[in-house]
This record gives structure tokens, C-alpha cells and sequence, in this order.
């Protein structure tokens, strides 16, 4: 493993801008200044029956300048890596700061208190994947691909791989200076179906929508089973196409892998987001029912259901060394024995329920302001066997891999659609479903939790595309889960027309 | 914001650091400001500014495709180099396309698009706007949240065989979300190549009065009810179907709902995509450099066109119609600037036509359940309301809806006359929506606690 210092991810020309803003920044006037260059790579891979369907090899650049004059926020954001345009930058920041607290009676920005660290964090890889060759990581998805050739209906065999490298240089002129390299990677394949009545069926693995992402390299990529997997999903996505459409009726679901990931994620990463519950997200992606006055008193699962926040897991999406606001990366409970215990909150919101920050804000690039953004959200695993949980089970669906998700904006009602049920009777898995969905209402739900798998199941599971904010930013998240039930859930959503 | 000679500068230079005789070369950005107000304050206020280069090379039936946003000689010999890269090392692939000479008559340029004022708001001006909303919301209680953006950007393609296509634009847009004492929230939105033609203080007047509606909803048991869909939530059903269908992609592939000459919707939904409309004009050529051309794609209830690129269009044997993605995107050619016709009936006749049903303001976090079936699925929000003999009476709790969207279409009534804008990302995409009364439409779920 190669390792990378400090002095890999900021060069001399580097230092010499961020002093430059921060020193700036002060003379004009702000009480504080933060500098945050960042470097990023993204190469992006889709194959589709062989040929390439979609690529992107990004290279990025830029800085950007957030002040705090007179206790109101200021930010801009610049490409371009010259001394004069930076000086403009900072200039442009200041001036946004000194309109934002031209309202009347906007209270004044506090921050959580920090200590100034210097630092250098670099996430674990063996392999850094921009050194790999392109030959090697197209093979990866030929050879998997190429496995779902011979399985009838199939019309659609795709392979993804995505890497992505983020060198940042953040300082404060509180003394800050800390400097990170994340290296992430991903891959997935799936196979579509369809009948001669043109009904369509999709089965993917490990998850939907391009894969399964870690904070690591190319090794990562070359150790997942894509190519012992593809020609099995393949079949059963031709099967799907003569299966039964799932039943609509209440019973309890097994949800695990991605799909128990992506519920945790909806249903509570986003709602314990302190910026959602002060209303700063009102406008576009919606507020929460989890106010500060239910920390502590709102049961919002069963005994069993344990939460966390934590930004340290080795290997997993949502971590890294320092948040964008340079608190270190942390761990803390959000549900504790099923009570709701914990926000994820950041120096600008915490102060407000006297807290300090857990280290949550980040932001997708250079060019945007960073905000709170889940690390990993993790549903601690259980002491049951999965397969006791089954054989437990006396009528219900066992879901994988998401294929659709919606909740309303306050993270209550929600429905999800999976790619796959296993219907579950008298303990034994009978035969598959098609077009699984299952609804409810987050409280409810997650009380309704009567298991949770141990930890043979447990693992990490990869978010890259979470969205939030205005102006839109993504980010990528992890989700550590196992196998959860819940009971009396109802599924299906019959024959819509 | 880079002119057109300053562009054109940078995409000769990209062409000329490559030794292939294909190089297509395409440059887009600009800068955003965007004020963001909630709880009655400004908590974000940002300029954005980026350019991203992106390089395209096709020899035979192969393609390298790379982007960055620095643009000095070595940066662009190194996106140059990494798109050659690619291009040794895929395998041949029957729709890539050589790129083409330029086409007889060009794009039609939109001067109209450009406003030099608002390229020159100031962070003061946005926050003067914020402040005067803010103090229509204090007195009455109401909570304010939004964005006040203003910006410009710009696009330009090149290509080895001299073709040269360049387009600018300015762009303002306001979006605010209320919510009262009691938690009911109202939304309005609005966007204009102009900003100083944003009707900040009359949409916030009427998020107020929607907002003050809101309030004690009651409950309404999941069902099928006749529903007004305002604007906004018309925008949902369109967005989608272009997702499920409307691209040359998923026709190719077989994944489109479109039956080219069969009936899908009812006679009285025509649907095109045009980018031409002076209430939105589009992008006038697409990220091939061709030229965009206005698109039938439902006419009176039958499918009538799919939107192609040169990809598709070499498959499928036909032409491109201009609706090329940036390159090294997987969606295919899409339509981005969608347009349904208007009906004849004023929104208050449609009103009162109504005995019982439901007003909605727009619907949230929507998605796909059944492709097949065209069916979605979302939450309604910021105001759901019960109509009852030609009047809106109530407000009532948030619903989910799963609805067959081609069905629907089916079941539409009324039309109003009256249609609105929603410009999209950097000014570019647009779609244009009446408000629809639809029969039966499919609610499942309620949203309380």
C-alpha cells in the first residue's frame, strides 16, 4: 500500500492560497474565515450488453470561501486557482455575508466551540484505483456480464464500477489546518428481463442502482463476487417475470441488505437531521416529525432497536477523518433501546440544543456550502439467527433491493418497492413475488420490530447518491445493517388503473 | 461569464492537442447566487462558479470520453489524453457516430434570453427581496423558507468538422415554502431568463393566502376521488412519463410505454417537446451540436414520436431531432423542455364544476413503482384541500397516491387554460403544465402520526 502524507495532498502553491484567503478574509473583516480546496476524481463505468453505455472520468478543481461577518454567513465558491481570483472570492464571500445580516432580527450565527488541530487522515486502501488500468476494470464487468449471456428473457445485462478520489485541504483562521485523502469504490451488475407481453423485470447485485460502495480501493472491486452471482439474479429476474404479483394484504416483512439500509436511511438518518428540524430543508426536502422536545421521551422502536451515528467505521462510505467544519469524526447514539436519543447535528446548529457538533456537515465539492449530512447511520445488529427469524415467521415476504422509495416530508409515511419477495409460510420460503412494495408510518414501524439478526449478517452498505439541499448537493453515506422483521405490515399496492 | 470568443479559444486549443481527425469538444457553466432563507432568516447565501470541458473522440466504432474545469495547455492535454485512453481500450460499439458537418440553416438564436441587469444582481438586492417577503410573513404569523437565485451561463459545442454552436442566458428564480401556527404549509415558484420580471411580492401573497387555508386539516380515507392537480403536481406526471418513455433509448430497448400510432391517453393530452416556446426558450442545439427540433410526442391521445440523438438515431434508422445528454451519459437522448396543451375552461369554472374532490398543490418525493404499468407513487403537500360544491373547504392531511400515469391521462376531464413555467437546471430545461381534473384518481395512505 502506497501511503500518502500530507504534503502528497497540499502542495506548496496550495498553502499559499488558503493563507492568502484566510489572511484576506480577516483584513476585511470577518470574525472567521474557513478555506476548503478540493481535488476530485470520478471514473464512472456502465456496460451495457458489452458495449459502453455511460463513462465518466472527471477531474475537478477548486476553492471554497465561507466567512462569518458580524455573525452571518457568507460563501463563494471558485474555480479558477490564481492569487488574484482567489483574493476575488473571498471578497465576493464577504460581501454575501455583510447582505445576509442585513435582516431585521436574524439572530447571529454561534458556533459549537472547537480546538484548532492540525491533522493529516487518509482513509485505507490497498489499491489505488486511478492507478489501475482500464483494461482491468472493464474485465471485471465483461466477465461478469457475459455469465447472464445464456439465461433466457434476458435482454439487458449491465455492469457498473465507480471510483472516486477526494484530496481536501480545509483551514480555519482559528488555526485549523487539516488535510484528508478518501478514496471510495464500487461496482454492480444487474439483469433485465421481459416477456413477449413486454412486461419488464429487474434483479441486481449486491444492490440497485449501480452497486455496493466502500471507502477503500480497487481491491474492494476485485474481491466482489459479481461474477458467481450474475447468471443467478439473471434467473431469477426471468423467473420474476412468471411469478406471482405480491398479494396486498398485512403480514410481517423480512427486510435486509440494501433494502434495511435504504429503510434506516429514509425513515431515520434523514429525519434526525438537526437543519431539517430548525426548517432550513422547508422549502425542498422537508422538515421532520422529530422535534427537540421528543429527545429522550419519543419511543420510536421496539426495545431491540438500536441506532448510531458513526463516522469512523473503517471501510465504510460515510466515513472520514475530519468533517468539512473540521470536527473530528465521531460516534453517537441516535436511538438507544428504541427511544430516540441523538441528533446528527453541526457547530451551527448544536449550541441550539446545547450540544456540540458530532461532526456531520459536509458538503459534495469545493463549489458548495457544506450542511449536515448523515456519516453512517447504523441499526446495530441483533442476538437471532436469520434463519431462526424465518422459521419464526409463519406468514410474510422476505424483500430485497430496492426498486423504488418515497416518504413525505415530514418522514412519516413512507413506501418502498423491492425487486424480489420470498414468500415466507409456516416458516419455509414457498416461491418469489413480483413487484414487492410494502407502506407504513415510521413510528409505527419501526415499534412494530420484533428481530434483528446477529451479527453473521451484519455489514456496511454504500449510499452514493444522497440528496439534500438548495443548491442540490449528493453525498455518500453508509448504512450498517443485518436482517430485521416487522410485524403486521401491509403490503402491495394491487392492480393500480 | 466566458463569451463566445473566450469559449471558442478554449475548445480550438482542446480539438487541436488531439491527433484524431473525430474530436468533439463541448464547454458549459457559468455562475449561480443563490440566496436561501428559513425560520424568517437568511442561513445560506452563496456564489457558485464552475466551467466543465468536456471531450469527446470517436474513431470508428469506438469512443473516449473525459471532462475537467481547469483550462491550460497541460490540463487539456491531460483530458484529451484520458479520453484517447478509453477509446484503445473499449470494444467496438455499433452506435457510436463520427461527429457531423454543420447542417444546412442554423439553430435560432434567442437574444431574449440574456439579461445584462440580472447577471449584475448584488447579494444586497436578493437579501432586500428576502426581507421584504420576510415582512409580509412576520405580521401574520407565517414562517418563510426559500431561494432567491439569480445567475447567468453559458454553452458552446465544437467539433473537428468546423461546426461551432454557442448559447448564453441569464436565469432568476424564487421558490417559497410557508408554514403557519399550526404546521399547514403553502408553496409557490417561479422562474424568468429576467429577474427583475419575478413576481416576488404577488406569489408570496398568494403562498399567504394558501398558507392561511392550511390549517386543522381533516382526514380523508385512502380512495379513489376526482382531483384538481394544480401546475406543480401536473409536473410530476410529466417528468415521469419522460423518464419512462419519451427517449429513442428505452423505445430501442424496448422499455418505452410509447406504442408509435396507438392510443395511451385521452384525446384532449397533446404533449411535445419544445424548446422554442417564448415562454422558455431552450437550448437551441443539443450536446452533438445538432440542432433541436420541436417534437410531437402525444398527439390527441396517440403516440406520435420519440426523441432521438445521432446514437439512437443510427439504430433505429432515422434522424436526430437534437436531444442528445452531455456525452457519457447512459439516459439516452431526452426531451428537456416539455410542453402540455392548454384546455379551454378558466381555472374557477373548472373549480366549480367540481361536487367533491380533492385540490393539490403538488406532490413530493414521487417515484416509480411498476414501469411497466406506468405507476407512481408520492405524497401530496403544501396544501391538499376538499372541494365541495364548486368551493374549496377544507384543508386535509397529507395523502400517497399510486396512479397508473398513462391511465390517468385517460381520465381527464378538464383542462385549464391558463398554463405555467418551470425553468430547471442552468436555465436550459423548462416544462410547461395547465391544471388537470382527473376522475378516480388512486389514493392509498394518509400521513399522520
Amino acid at each position: 500500500m502506497k501511503l500518502y502524507s500530507a504534503q502528497d495532498i497540499s502542495t506548496k502553491k496550495d498553502k499559499e492560497l488558503i493563507k492568502i484567503a484566510l489572511e484576506h478574509g480577516k483584513k476585511l473583516g470577518a470574525e472567521y474565515v474557513e478555506a476548503r480546496i478540493v481535488k476530485q476524481k470520478k471514473e464512472d463505468i456502465h456496460l451495457k450488453n458489452g458495449c459502453l453505455s455511460g463513462y465518466q472520468n472527471n477531474k475537478g478543481i477548486g476553492i471554497g470561501i465561507r466567512v462569518l461577518v458580524d455573525g452571518y454567513w457568507g460563501f463563494a465558491g471558485n474555480p479558477d486557482m490564481k492569487e488574484d481570483k482567489v483574493i476575488t472570492a473571498v471578497q465576493r464571500a464577504y460581501e454575501i455575508a455583510k447582505a445576509s445580516g442585513s435582516l431585521k432580527d436574524t439572530p447571529k450565527v454561534e458556533l459549537s466551540p472547537l480546538e484548532p488541530v492540525v491533522d493529516h487522515w487518509c482513509s485505507q486502501f490497498e489499491i489505488n484505483p486511478f492507478d489501475v488500468s482500464l483494461d482491468e476494470k472493464l474485465d471485471i464487468l465483461y466477465d461478469a456480464t457475459n455469465e447472464m449471456t445464456d439465461v433466457p428473457d434476458i435482454f439487458l445485462r449491465e455492469g457498473f464500477i465507480t471510483f472516486w478520489q477526494d484530496e481536501k485541504i480545509f483551514a480555519t483562521s482559528d488555526g485549523t489546518f487539516i488535510t484528508q485523502l478518501i478514496v471510495q469504490s464500487g461496482a454492480g451488475i444487474s439483469a433485465t428481463a421481459r416477456d413477449d407481453s413486454g412486461e419488464i423485470q429487474i434483479r441486481s447485485f449486491p444492490s440497485s442502482f449501480r452497486g455496493d460502495f466502500h471507502s477503500a480501493g480497487f481491491e474492494f472491486v476485485k474481491k466482489m463476487p459479481l461474477k458467481i452471482n450474475a447468471e443467478r439474479i439473471a434467473k431469477e429476474a426471468s423467473d420474476l417475470l412468471k411469478a406471482p404479483e405480491c398479494p396486498v394484504e398485512t403480514m410481517d416483512i423480512i427486510l435486509g441488505e440494501s433494502q434495511l439500509a435504504l429503510q434506516v436511511h429514509e425513515s431515520c438518518g434523514h429525519p434526525v437531521e438537526l437543519d431539517r428540524v430548525f426548517g432550513m430543508e422547508a422549502n425542498y426536502a422537508g422538515t421532520s416529525f422529530m422535534m427537540p422536545e421528543l429527545l429522550g421521551n419519543l419511543k420510536y422502536g421496539s426495545d431491540i432497536v438500536n441506532i448510531v451515528a458513526d463516522g469512523t467505521v473503517i471501510g465504510a462510505l460515510g466515513s472520514f477523518g475530519y468533517d468539512d467544519e473540521g470536527v473530528k469524526a465521531c460516534k453517537s447514539d441516535i436511538i438507544k433501546d428504541g427511544v430516540f436519543v441523538g441528533y446528527l447535528t453541526s457547530r451551527e446548529t448544536a449550541p441550539k440544543i446545547d450540544q456540540v457538533s458530532n461532526a456531520t456537515t459536509r458538503a459534495t465539492d469545493w463549489n458548495n456550502f457544506p450542511i449536515i449530512r448523515m456519516t453512517n447511520i447504523n441499526l446495530l445488529p441483533g442476538k437471532t439467527p436469520l434463519e431462526k427469524i424465518i422459521r419464526s415467521t409463519k406468514k410474510g415476504l422476505l424483500l430485497k433491493n430496492n426498486k423504488s422509495w418515497s416518504i413525505d416530508d415530514k418522514r412519516i409515511n413512507f413506501q418502498f418497492g423491492c425487486e424480489i419477495g420470498w414468500l415466507i409460510e409456516n416458516g419455509t420460503i414457498t416461491g418469489i413475488v413480483k413487484n414487492p412494495t410494502y407502506s407504513g408510518t415510521t413510528k409505527e414501524f419501526w415499534n412494530s420490530c420484533d428481530a434483528i439478526a446477529n451479527g453473521k449478517h451484519y455489514r456496511m452498505w454504500g449510499t452514493p447518491n444522497c440528496g439534500k439541499g438548495q443548491p442540490g448537493q449528493i453525498m455518500k453515506v453508509g448504512h450498517g445493517v443485518s436482517f430485521a422483521r416487522f410485524k403486521n405490515v401491509k403490503v402491495g399496492v394491487g392492480n393500480v388503473k | 461569464m466566458l463569451n463566445k470568443k473566450k469559449a471558442f479559444q478554449i475548445l480550438e486549443q482542446a480539438i487541436k492537442k488531439s491527433s484524431y481527425k473525430n474530436v468533439e469538444v463541448f464547454l458549459f457553466g457559468g455562475k449561480k447566487h443563490l440566496t436561501r432563507f428559513a425560520e424568517n432568516t437568511i442561513h445560506q447565501n452563496i456564489i457558485q462558479k464552475n466551467y466543465v470541458l468536456t471531450v469527446k473522440i470517436t474513431d470508428g466504432k469506438r469512443v473516449g470520453i473525459a471532462k475537467c474545469n481547469i483550462f491550460d495547455g497541460k490540463n487539456l492535454a491531460y483530458v484529451v489524453e484520458e479520453a484517447e485512453k478509453l477509446m484503445k481500450h473499449i470494444r467496438d460499439d455499433d452506435m457510436v457516430v463520427a461527429p457531423k458537418s454543420p447542417e444546412k440553416g442554423d439553430y435560432e438564436e434567442n437574444k431574449d434570453n440574456y439579461h445584462k441587469k440580472t447577471s449584475l444582481v448584488t447579494p444586497a438586492e436578493r437579501a432586500e427581496t428576502v426581507m421584504e417577503i420576510v415582512s409580509m410573513c412576520k405580521p401574520k404569523k407565517m414562517v418563510a423558507a426559500g431561494t432567491v437565485v439569480s445567475g447567468d451561463s453559458m454553452f458552446a459545442y465544437m467539433n473537428s468538422k468546423k461546426r461551432f454552436a454557442y448559447d448564453k442566458r441569464t436565469f432568476g428564480d424564487f421558490t417559497i415554502t410557508l408554514t403557519n401556527e399550526t404546521g399547514g404549509t403553502s408553496s409557490e415558484s417561479s422562474s424568468n431568463n429576467n429577474f427583475y420580471e419575478i413576481d416576488f411580492i404577488g406569489l408570496t401573497k398568494k403562498a399567504l393566502k394558501r398558507a392561511e387555508m392550511n390549517q386543522n386539516p381533516i382526514e380523508l380515507k385512502p380512495g379513489k376521488y376526482t382531483v384538481l392537480l394544480e401546475e406543480m403536481a401536473v409536473t410530476t406526471l410529466l417528468d415521469f412519463l419522460a423518464i419512462m418513455g419519451f427517449g429513442g433509448l428505452q423505445y430501442y430497448e424496448k422499455r418505452s410505454f410509447m406504442k408509435l400510432g396507438e392510443k395511451i391517453t385521452g384525446d384532449n393530452i397533446t404533449v411535445v417537446d419544445n424548446p422554442y416556446n417564448k415562454l422558455c426558450f431552450g437550448l437551441p442545439f443539443d450536446f452533438e451540436g445538432s440542432n433541436r427540433r420541436k417534437i410531437t410526442l402525444i398527439e390527441k391521445g396517440v403516440a406520435k414520436n420519440v426523441v432521438h440523438d445521432h446514437r439512437t438515431a443510427k439504430v433505429m434508422n432515422t434522424k436526430t431531432t437534437g436531444h442528445a445528454l452531455s456525452p457519457g451519459s447512459s439516459l439516452g437522448p431526452f426531451p428537456i423542455n416539455l410542453e402540455m396543451n392548454a384546455g379551454k375552461k378558466s381555472t374557477s369554472s373548472i373549480l366549480k364544476s367540481i361536487d367533491k374532490g380533492i385540490l393539490i398543490t403538488r406532490f413530493f418525493y414521487s417515484n416509480i413503482v411498476d414501469r411497466n404499468k406506468t405507476t407512481i407513487t408520492g405524497m401530496t403537500r403544501d396544501g391538499t384541500f376538499l372541494i365541495e360544491n364548486g368551493k374549496i373547504t377544507k384543508p386535509i392531511l397529507n395523502m400517497r397516491f399510486n396512479e397508473n400515469v398513462l391511465e390517468a391521462l385517460k381520465r381527464v376531464d378538464l383542462i385549464s387554460k391558463e398554463r405555467k413555467v418551470f425553468l430547471g437546471y442552468g436555465g436550459i430545461e423548462s416544462t410547461i403544465v395547465p391544471k388537470l381534473l382527473i376522475r378516480n384518481f388512486n389514493f392509498t395512505g394518509v400521513s399522520k402520526l
